[in-house]
């Protein structure tokens, strides 16, 4: 059974309906909506990321759905990023952005982890200072709040 | 589109988090003010106490100020504390661990502040774990070494934490009380007492992981027979939910005290752990582990998916019955399988000699039930029994799970044969790990070459390969296959002799060939050395290691696409010698090979080059 989605600017996606199911949020509203021909809109999400998450949930449809841990997880690793994924992700950062936006608006766990995972694999080992360039974050912090942060959280850097 | 950067979403920014490490957290909190309010929360999570060193004054305000943000506390053990876990405010902890002193961390007693407010340590937390008994779910108590001299929890601590046991005055049974919260005990190098251990045993009621290491359970012949009567041993009527066990290394109880008390009433579990410790208790003689395959002490684990033993000290004739006990006893479970197709196909497509017919049509793998939709199939994933009398009777009995094992271990049993490790590899479909000892080459030649039913391994998952193939061939004797010409009873002569051996090489390496999810190929881990034990069968000469060079069939592997690791045999004298020509194939043909282990020759020199050689591609060597 295929499902039809529309993005922001009106273009149709036709997917399978296991495919589409990777999004949860696209799972609760065929359950809702029933057997229905009408097409999903999704006013959120643009075509050229629509086409990048459906193309991402093809490669992945046959996965093991992830289970809701209920638990704080520990520390994660980033540096297991399959092959393809990695290459998925080589985007210039305003996609990578808007796929990580996407995919937590169509909930979607999986995509958004390893949207999450490449960010941080860009963060680390980087000076706050890099940070906000690569970012382009404003600092808003006065000097003195900076020091007092830093100094508060001296005793963890000797680790 | 949405013009916000996911950058500024709280929980876009935590799953972030969650992928860094410390240092990085504390960068990522200066940043910016919305970021620092994120990241805060996360550098807080896991915290180790410690006495800091004076340059920080504050750190246990720091502490105090974040203690709701802390959700795993570490705190090293001390026989008095110094106030700091009083008033340190935590109430939504989930995990806690307290660890052996450790100089590191300096000690807590030694405190700056009111020396005249010390209170016993186990006092002091278990008023914490009362303070956050909504929240808590993995408690770990870690002493060390030597365990006597360390004071012990006691049993009011032990209350605290886990309930009253059924022997205290102000037990309730737990259904009157909400059940607490506590997931996972681990305890390590501890000395329980009867009181202590009946609040333990009695938390196997909300317990789902239990965890006993090193430790002594102080255990009385009375106690443990009403617990456990050896004349109307019914299961504990209690409800368990303990669905993960490790014992390992348990002192104070026999090897069936343990069987028949711990761990045969836990009938909801999913894993088990029993590693026997080393010495062996005064009675285990009179009561050995044998006594537990009696029908009422058997354990009845309706979802048990991986078993793991060790234990030199019993017998191995004890665990070969023991284990096939288990075994049988273990229900199989009804689930449609598709893993049937799986056997097909692989048979459909085998077909690695031109000489063998080519309809490889197998209509019945020894042993296992033909899987029909619908019909029943095993949960049993891992069995690792390394070192132990696995033997005959297990091995029939583990026929019946050869559809469902992913993980198995029998490495070093001597009762194993080689024609019991061929037909596991040629039986287990979804085969994963395989540690086993060895397979000689007349049983994998007598599969190929047999006229009735070439058989290949069906294991095509296989990742782990373990097992040591030794080329020599074994004694003649009835099990030999007369009617094959390659085991005539005339001597062959030299290039007849030489053909047969190339020959025999290559259908070794064809084998391997089909297991294109290999990651990992040992040859060595299971060597027959002097000292441990060899397969059933003796071969007439001493082990013969495959040769590892093109002329053989090398090339035949370059289909192992996946391997990153290898291992040749490690012990000089034994080695093999590997041409440069087989260690550039490698190379050019394994992409992901990351590490070699073992000797590329007898003589140093030789292999000298040879290491130099994969040093320069960024391939370990051992």
């Amino acid at each position: 059974m295929t499902i039809t989605l529309t993005s922001l600017d009106n273009l149709e996606f036709k997917v399978d309906k296991d495919v589409a199911e990777r999004s949860v949020l696209i799972k609760n509203m065929i359950e809702d909506v029933g057997e229905s021909d009408s097409p999903i809109p999704l006013p959120n999400v643009t075509s050229a990321v629509l086409k990048k998450v459906i193309e991402y949930c093809e490669h992945h449809r046959h996965d093991p759905v992830p289970v809701q841990d209920e638990s704080d997880d520990p520390r994660k690793r980033s540096n297991d990023i399959e092959e393809w994924d990695m290459k998925f992700m080589q985007v210039d950062q305003e996609m990578l952005f808007e796929i990580i936006l996407a995919a937590n608006y169509l909930d979607i766990k999986p995509l958004l982890d390893v949207g999450c995972k490449t960010v941080a694999n860009i963060i680390k080992g980087k000076t706050p200072e890099e940070i906000r360039k690569v970012f382009n974050i404003v600092n808003d912090f006065t000097p003195e709040e900076e020091a007092q942060i830093r100094k508060e959280n001296e005793w963890a850097e000797d680790r | 589109m949405d013009q916000t950067c996911p950058l500024e979403i709280p929980e876009i920014q935590r799953i972030i988090g969650s992928f860094l490490d410390m240092g990085d957290l504390l960068v990522c909190a200066r940043v910016c003010r919305s970021w620092h309010e994120t990241f805060k929360r996360l550098i807080w999570i896991h915290v180790v106490l410690r006495m800091p060193g004076p340059q920080f004054p504050s750190y246990h305000e720091q502490i105090r100020a974040h203690a709701q943000h802390i959700r795993s506390l570490t705190i090293p053990y001390c026989p008095f504390q110094d106030s700091i876990l009083d008033e340190i405010g935590c109430t939504l902890l989930e995990t806690l661990n307290i660890l052996p002193p450790n100089d590191l961390v300096g000690d807590l007693s030694k405190g700056s502040r009111n020396g005249l407010r010390r209170r016993p340590f186990w006092d002091s937390l278990a008023d914490l774990i009362s303070s956050n008994k909504r929240s808590l779910r993995h408690l770990k108590l870690q002493m060390s070494i030597p365990i006597v001299q360390r004071p012990h929890p006691t049993p009011s601590f032990w209350e605290a934490a886990l309930g009253p046991s059924p022997f205290s005055l102000s037990f309730v049974p737990s259904t009157l009380l909400e059940r607490p919260r506590l997931r996972t005990l681990k305890l390590c190098r501890l000395v329980l007492s009867l009181e202590s251990w009946a609040c333990i045993w009695n938390a196997r009621t909300f317990l789902e992981t239990l965890h006993i290491e090193s430790s002594v359970i102080a255990s009385d012949d009375l106690f443990f027979n009403a617990h456990g009567d050896s004349d109307s041993a019914a299961p504990d009527a209690e409800e368990t939910t303990l669905q993960h066990l490790t014992l390992a290394h348990l002192r104070g109880m026999t090897a069936l005290d343990q069987l028949r008390c711990i761990i045969a009433p836990c009938l909801a579990l999913k894993s088990l752990c029993w590693q026997l410790h080393p010495r062996p208790h005064a009675r285990d003689r009179e009561a050995p582990l044998a006594f537990g395959i009696r029908p009422r002490w058997v354990p009845q684990w309706s979802q048990l998916e991986s078993f793991y033993f060790s234990g030199k000290n019993e017998s191995f004739h004890n665990h070969d019955s023991l284990f096939s006990v288990i075994l049988d006893q273990l229900p199989i479970n009804s689930c449609s399988s598709s893993s049937n197709n799986t056997i097909d196909h692989i048979n459909n497509n085998f077909n690695y000699n031109n000489n063998i017919n080519n309809n490889n049509r197998i209509s019945t793998l020894r042993g296992i039930p033909r899987k029909e939709n619908g019909e029943d199939n095993s949960i049993l994933r891992k069995w690792h029994t390394p070192t132990s009398g696995f033997g005959g009777k297990a091995y029939m009995s583990l026929e019946r799970h050869f559809g469902s094992i992913q993980d198995l271990d029998l490495s070093f049993c001597e009762n194993v044969t080689s024609t019991m490790v061929q037909e596991i590899l040629c039986s287990c479909p979804v085969l994963v790990h395989i540690n086993a000892n060895t397979i000689h080459i007349d049983d994998i030649q007598r599969a190929t070459h047999d006229s009735q039913e070439p058989r290949p391994w069906v294991c095509t998952r296989l990742r782990t390969w373990c097992i040591f193939i030794d080329m020599a061939p074994k004694p003649s004797n009835s099990q030999v296959n007369s009617s094959s010409p390659f085991f005539t009873k005339t001597k062959p002569s030299l290039t007849t002799r030489a053909q047969q051996y190339q020959q025999e090489q290559r259908d070794v390496f064809e084998r391997l060939a089909l297991l294109k999810d290999l990651e990992s190929l040992d040859l060595d881990y299971n060597f027959p050395r002097p000292n441990r034990g060899r397969t059933g069968q003796q071969a007439t000469a001493g082990p013969k290691t495959l040769i590892w060079d093109l002329e053989h069939g090398l090339d035949a592997l370059k289909a192992l696409t996946k391997i990153q690791t290898i291992a040749f045999i490690r012990n000089r004298a034994d080695a093999q010698h590997i041409p440069m020509a087989s260690v550039e194939w490698m190379i050019q043909h394994w992409p992901r090979l990351y590490k070699v282990d073992g000797r590329l020759g007898k003589q140093k020199a030789n292999e000298s080059m040879l290491l130099r050689l994969l040093r320069e591609c960024d391939i370990e060597t051992g």
